[in-house]
Parts: C-alpha cells; sequence; structure tokens
C-alpha cells in the first residue's frame, strides 16, 4: 500500500506553477503581436481612406475651377466658397474634418488642410482668361493610431487651366 | 488510501488547497486570456477586411464614373433620367454608332451600382446590366454644367463612407 501511494505521488500528471505562468507569457507575447498587426492594418486603412477623398476632393476642386468656379464666399463649391487667402500671393487654405467636408476656418482641430495654389502663367486681356498652374495638395493634421510624425502629405494634385482672371477678392477675415 | 494520506502526512509532499485553488484560478485565466484573444481579434479581422472591402467599392465606382463620363466626349450626351427599374435617378450616357444610337445607364439598383448598354428607346431589364460595385446610395444631379455625384458605402461601416464626385461637363464639349 505504501509503495502504492508512492507511486501515485511521484506521478505528476497537473500543470506546475511554472508551465502556467510560461503559457501566460507565450499568450501575452503573440497577443502583443497580434494587437500590433491589427494597428498596423488599421492604419492602412485610414492611408487608404485618406487617399481616396483626397483624390476625389481635389480632382472636385480642379473640375469646379475649369468650370468657371471663383474661390471665395460668391462660390457655389462648398469647398472653393470656405477657401481663405493665406497671403498677398494665390495661396488659399481649406480646414476639412474627419469628412473631407470645410469646417469653419477658426477651428483649431481640423484633421486635413488643403492648399490651393494658383500660379499665373499667361494672361490674355483680350479674353480676361489666364492661363494658371494650379496646384492642389492636401496634408493630415491628425496623428495615426500610436503614430508620432504629423502634416503629412496625403495627396497633391497639379494642372494647368485656362481660368476667368477675377478669380475672388481676399477673403482672408 | 489512507496509505496515501499517511505518507503525505510523513513526507509533507501534498498539494495543499491553497496551491490547487491557485493553479485552478491561473487556468481559468489563462483560458479566458486566450479566448478573449481568438474571439476579439476574430473580430477585428472581420472589422478590417469589411472596412477595406467598403472602401474598394467605393473607389471602384467612383473611378468607374468617373472615366465612362470623361470618355463621352461629345456635346450634350450626358442626361440624369429616372431609370424604369426603380424610377431612381441614374446617368444616361448617349454615342451614336454606325448611324443609331445607343444609351448606357448607369444606376443603383439591389445596392448594386449597375451598367447597362442598349439602343436608344429600346426597354431594358435588370437582367441586361452588369454590376459594377456594392454600394448603398448613388445620388447624380447637373448644376450649371457641373455634375454631382454623392455615392455612399456600407452605412455601418466605422468611417465615413460618403464620397462627393464633381465632374466639369464643359470640358467634354468637343
Amino acid at each position: 500500500m505504501k509503495d502504492r501511494g508512492e507511486a501515485v505521488l511521484n506521478k505528476r500528471n497537473g500543470f506546475t506553477l511554472i508551465e502556467i505562468i510560461i503559457s501566460i507569457g507565450i499568450v501575452s507575447f503573440l497577443s502583443v503581436y497580434l494587437l500590433q498587426i491589427f494597428i498596423t492594418a488599421k492604419n492602412l486603412n485610414e492611408v487608404t481612406y485618406d487617399l481616396d477623398n483626397a483624390v476625389i476632393v481635389s480632382k472636385s476642386v480642379m473640375e469646379s475651377l475649369s468650370a468657371g468656379e471663383k474661390i471665395g464666399p460668391d462660390s457655389d463649391d462648398i469647398i472653393l466658397k470656405n477657401a481663405r487667402k493665406l497671403s498677398d500671393e494665390l495661396i488659399y487654405t481649406v480646414k476639412l474634418g474627419d469628412d473631407f467636408q470645410p469646417v469653419d476656418s477658426d477651428f483649431v482641430d481640423s484633421s486635413y488642410i488643403m492648399n490651393i495654389t494658383l500660379d499665373l502663367v499667361d494672361s490674355s486681356e483680350l479674353s480676361n482668361m489666364g492661363l494658371y498652374n494650379i496646384s492642389v495638395d492636401i496634408h493630415r493634421e491628425k496623428l495615426y493610431f500610436l503614430k508620432s510624425s504629423q502634416n503629412k502629405e496625403v495627396y497633391a494634385l497639379n494642372a494647368s487651366k485656362g481660368l476667368l482672371l477675377d478669380i475672388g477678392g481676399d477673403t482672408s477675415d | 488510501m489512507e496509505g496515501i494520506v499517511e505518507l503525505m502526512k510523513k513526507n509533507n509532499k501534498g498539494v495543499s488547497k491553497v496551491e490547487v485553488i491557485l493553479v485552478m484560478i491561473l487556468i481559468l485565466l489563462m483560458g479566458l486570456a486566450v479566448f478573449t484573444l481568438v474571439v476579439s481579434s476574430s473580430d477585428t479581422y472581420k472589422n478590417v477586411i469589411d472596412e477595406k472591402e467598403n472602401l474598394s467599392n467605393l473607389r471602384i465606382a467612383a473611378s468607374y464614373i468617373d472615366n465612362k463620363i470623361k470618355q463621352s466626349d461629345e456635346q450634350s450626351s450626358i442626361y440624369i433620367k429616372n431609370n424604369p427599374i426603380n424610377g431612381e435617378a441614374s446617368i444616361v450616357i448617349v454615342q451614336r454608332v454606325d448611324n443609331e444610337n445607343y444609351e448606357t445607364w448607369i444606376y443603383l439598383s439591389d445596392k448594386m451600382l449597375k451598367e447597362a448598354y442598349i439602343k436608344q428607346n429600346q426597354e431594358f431589364a435588370d437582367d441586361m446590366s452588369f454590376d459594377i460595385a456594392s454600394i448603398e446610395e448613388f445620388v447624380p444631379s447637373i448644376k450649371d454644367d457641373i455634375m454631382e455625384i454623392t455615392i455612399s458605402g456600407n452605412k455601418a461601416s466605422d468611417t465615413f463612407s460618403k464620397r462627393y464626385l464633381k465632374i466639369n461637363l464643359k470640358s467634354n464639349e468637343g
């Protein structure tokens, strides 16, 4: 009976504390990697969202300008209507929200900033038209999840278009 | 059995109740951690894939509509008409081929952006069209030579899924 008892005591079928601690360690280690993969995937989806929207918004602005829309409060285009002139040069800025729609220019925490730069190449006094190099670029202001780099350029579109010379007055407040 | 208990008392090699409870709690914790990890990973994976598919469908739809309109370079060949299938606004592009007018209908039906290519004034049914992309909303309108199109994807999506396209129809004039 004593021998049988000793055999039972020596036979260890269960988990030891060390084994369980090691298992928990491995699970934690794997979960950190999994979390990292999902954060990367989420950020990549956000990069795709930014790029998709930036392309559509930039192209829409370019199409509106080429259709004769003015930049400033008189414009029918909601983005061009909210554009504010930065300096004496023809550089306009629009603050955009998460949905890539304009927000109030005084709003500090905008998600994106769009710059529209017009550079006159050639003007014709007869037709009141001018050939402009138009540059539309969109920068991301908010941070990606767990990333520290800011003000990243999302997309830039350049084209030459013939525009009416009266492209809107100084719209800065 | 008495022998075992006797031996445990003698050698002090047994497993105390506290140790058993501690080990059981640890096993339970580990099981919970693994279960939570598997469930949350599968949920996150599903969300990421759904979001990716949603973005992809919106991109395909936007790019397709833009290309189709830019391709039709004839003057006044693009209209907005209500389609005969569900009566919603659709884009109609008219092209003349071999002295005959053909229409390309781009419309939304059953949450699917579709295209149908038919002879002008020919009656068309849903089965004559082919699918372009899965979207939930498609609202085209024309204002002062600018076509404005609103498309939106899965409304349950985390990110804003509306896209506002603008296309200058004047630049299509030949």
